[in-house]
């Protein structure tokens, strides 16, 4: 009796032991391999060649990028390459320049809001380039580090143009519509605590029930603003329809994120973003960049860009790519005007007179010395 | 002439038949003017936005998003021989096993020629077409004389395994392109029909399991489906996305030459592991209904004529438990299918990801209505075709008849 038992009840657990034996047994480079966390002691002391994620990244060949697929302008999918695109992405590729000399050795991993910081502290991606507001809570408390601002949005308000609003408060006691689950919502409540909000899941249904006149003020980013306001139907009255009233009440620095405790990676990332500002404001651009390697005019050129100055030594800062490494990036998606323009200017967000414009012209975008 | 059951010998009496049924009593008659003048409405919009103030460019600019996602046009070649080793394998099959003429999979065909005006361009059409013809050519060699005469026997073994080993090769061919790349509806069909056939046969093992009698078995059995069967789809994704990673680390991890971790290549696997998880317990279920159908009698008829146990199932009960709930079966793949479009919280790019990818392209901001229009009329033609397909397997089977 007991034998009909024995049989099958053998092969079952045969089977799942050589699954289990199947799957530790296929895990051959599980060690070996240095984990992104257990470089660098915490004091900035680059890491020994050979660890972290610079390390990592070099072996692989390859930088992977966590993106949005679907912000305009910053971060969506060109419908003739049917490839990632956008002002976040070709920091993407500004970084993987820097470290590998190759714009497409990006491995693009599209997130959504709920899985890019995962993704980062996982080590699911190298570095997190999606429209991610820098906080005390998410650089403290999540082990994460931001890098240098690339843009500095902020929660906007934009109203029909016909219903005459002129302020903020003017809609005091109004109903306006959000997005579901962001901080603009509660930055809402914070600024106009008596208005009404009517949250939506998405930018497309919160426009349909704006052009129905379900509310009165749409809050967003201001960026995002823009991009809608540009894009704005016709049939509900074009872009002219809007306005997206002076006042930003929320602060929304957006920049690259990359984990904590790994701190030559962070000093690459973060000194390719000042490098790309730092040739804006020296006029260094990638058209004229081979003149200014053969001829650079002044010494933080020279130091930048990794050339002798007049027969002098090449600067090397230490960070553990090339002296050079900022010539291949600015030759391939230029300095940080030029990313500016070509990803956000076409989305209707003038620069001039904003805080994204240069220091020197007024804004907040600004580069520590060279040196 | 029938209408909707009515005789209608000609158009006199077509119109006293309105008379008698639709206009009847002036209550009738104010319903039936409101209703035609409701239709007209709602079609007058739908055709408007359709014909007049939709901005159809948004999918023909991102046909190949749609379609494939990110997957190199240089390696298209690969879902192209996939496609054609299919449809010549179908073609063989409908004539090896079908008792209908192929005239039904030409009207599909030419049903579909909607979508495939959207997809004019040139080569595409052209190798559509040609996989049209690849079918046609599995046809006409399933019926030669010799494959449906003598050997038709050996020609249906030999079909079965050129289906089962067509999914490995599909997978091996299609690999050549990293996982992360694959998009559209490429990516929807993949975890659709891997989704099925991998689920399929642990859905079974469990629902056999389940009523074994040896305690250990059934409470594995009866832990798995009733878990993981309380627990939404999403959830299941959204743990094979975060857990597994932390649990084994974010690298390689390969399991039977696939593989499952890893940061590179291993969302789609594991998207795939979650579905195939979910669906297995719905599946057990299902079948267990089918194998409590098969009444007793027909074991214990087996047991005397002395099959083995392997035999009873195999050709006794299985056989009648599954042919019973083929409608409940092809139902949950029909769900499936259409679940699969949750892996967008993945931020995978399936054809649901695809609409929303493209109306995030700054030329085609907001236009949602169009595509999500579009990929519900793929979504549809291919829920139809499964269902369609399944009824031609219960006639052909003749479940109800017998």
């Amino acid at each position: 009796m007991l034998k009909r038992y024995i049989i099958p009840s053998a092969l079952w657990l045969m089977a799942t032991i050589f699954i289990v034996i199947a799957a530790c047994g296929g895990d051959d480079d599980a060690d070996g391999t240095a984990t992104p966390t257990d470089t660098g002691d915490g004091t900035g002391t680059p890491a020994q060649t050979g660890e972290g994620l610079l390390a990592t990244v070099l072996d692989r060949g390859e930088l992977i990028c966590g993106v949005n697929d679907s912000v305009p302008g910053f971060g969506f999918v060109d419908p003739d390459t049917s490839e990632n695109t956008g002002f976040d992405v070709d920091y993407c590729k500004a970084i993987a320049l820097a470290v590998l000399g190759d714009a497409d050795a990006v491995q693009y991993v599209p997130l959504t809001a709920d899985a890019r910081l995962p993704a980062v502290q996982t080590g699911q991606v190298d570095v997190l380039i999606r429209n991610t507001t820098m906080t005390v809570s998410r650089d403290a408390g999540s082990g994460l580090s931001f890098a240098t601002t690339t843009y500095y949005d902020g929660q906007g308000l934009m109203v029909r143009a016909a219903d005459g609003y002129t302020s903020i408060d003017d809609l005091a006691t109004a109903t306006i519509c959000t997005l579901q689950g962001t901080t603009t919502e509660l930055n809402l409540t914070d600024r106009l605590p008596d208005s009404e909000p009517l949250p939506f899941v998405d930018n497309d249904t919160l426009q349909a029930a704006f052009i129905e006149e379900r509310c009165d003020g749409w809050t967003s980013d201001r960026s995002q603003l823009a991009a809608r306001q540009s894009a704005y139907p016709e049939s509900a009255g074009g872009p002219s329809a809007l306005v997206v009233l002076d006042e930003v009440f929320s602060k929304e620095p957006l920049g690259p994120v990359t984990i904590d405790n790994d701190s030559q990676w962070f000093d690459i990332v973060n000194w390719t973003v000042i490098g790309t500002i730092l040739a804006e404001e020296r006029g260094v651009t990638s058209a004229n960049v081979d003149d200014f390697i053969a001829d650079p005019v002044n010494p933080e050129i020279a130091r930048m860009l990794g050339v002798s100055f007049e027969g002098g030594d090449i600067f090397d800062a230490g960070l553990g790519v090339p002296p050079d490494f900022l010539q291949d990036v600015i030759r391939g998606v230029g300095n940080y005007g030029e990313i500016y323009e070509r990803n956000i200017t076409p989305i209707g967000l003038e620069r001039a007179g904003t805080v994204n414009a240069l220091w020197i012209e007024g804004g907040l975008i600004y580069s520590p010395p060279w040196r | 002439m029938t209408v909707a059951g009515f005789q209608i010998p000609d158009r006199r009496v077509a119109w006293r038949w309105a008379r008698e049924n639709l206009f009847d009593g002036s209550w009738n008659t104010a319903l039936t003017v409101g209703m035609v003048v409701l239709i007209g409405v709602a079609l007058y919009g739908v055709g408007n936005f359709v014909f007049a103030s939709a901005e159809w460019e948004a999918i023909t600019a991102n046909r190949k998003l749609f379609f494939i996602g990110a997957y190199p046009r240089d390696e298209a070649w690969r879902i192209w021989a996939v496609i054609y080793v299919l449809a010549g394998l179908g073609g063989l099959s409908w004539a090896l096993w079908s008792r209908i003429s192929p005239l039904l999979a030409i009207g599909g065909a030419i049903a579909m020629i909607p979508v495939f005006v959207f997809m004019a361009h040139g080569e595409v059409a052209l190798l559509t077409l040609g996989s049209l013809a690849a079918f046609g050519g599995g046809y006409a060699f399933g019926k030669t004389p010799a494959l449906s005469g003598r050997y038709r026997n050996t020609a249906r073994t030999v079909a079965v395994f050129l289906w089962i080993a067509s999914l490995p090769f599909s997978w091996v061919l299609l690999d050549g392109v990293p996982t992360r790349l694959w998009g559209g509806l490429l990516l929807t069909m993949v975890l659709t029909v891997f989704g099925i056939t991998i689920a399929f046969p642990f859905g079974v093992l469990l629902a056999l399991g389940r009523a074994s009698t040896f305690p250990v078995i059934r409470l594995f059995c009866v832990g798995f489906i009733e878990i993981v069967r309380g627990v939404p789809l999403i959830t299941i994704l959204f743990m094979a996305f975060f857990l597994l990673p932390l649990a084994i680390g974010p690298e390689r991890t390969i399991l039977f030459g696939i593989p499952v971790t890893g940061v590179d290549t291993a969302t789609v696997q594991r998207a795939l592991a979650g579905i195939v998880i979910f669906a297995a317990a719905y599946l057990a279920e299902i079948v267990r209904g089918g194998l409590q159908a098969v009444p007793r009698g027909q074991t214990e008829a087996a047991k005397a004529l002395g099959l083995n146990t392997f035999h009873i199932l195999g050709f006794i009960v299985l056989p009648q438990a599954l042919r019973a709930v083929i409608p409940a079966l092809v139902g949950q793949f029909i769900s499936l299918f259409k679940d699969t479009s949750l892996v967008l919280v993945l931020a995978l790019t399936d054809l649901l990801g695809a609409a929303r990818q493209v109306s995030a392209q700054p030329d085609f901001i907001g236009r949602q209505a169009e595509t999500l229009l579009f990929i519900a009329l793929i979504y549809w033609i291919v829920a139809f075709n499964m269902s369609r397909a399944s009824q031609q397997i219960e006639k052909n089977l003749g479940v109800g008849e017998r």
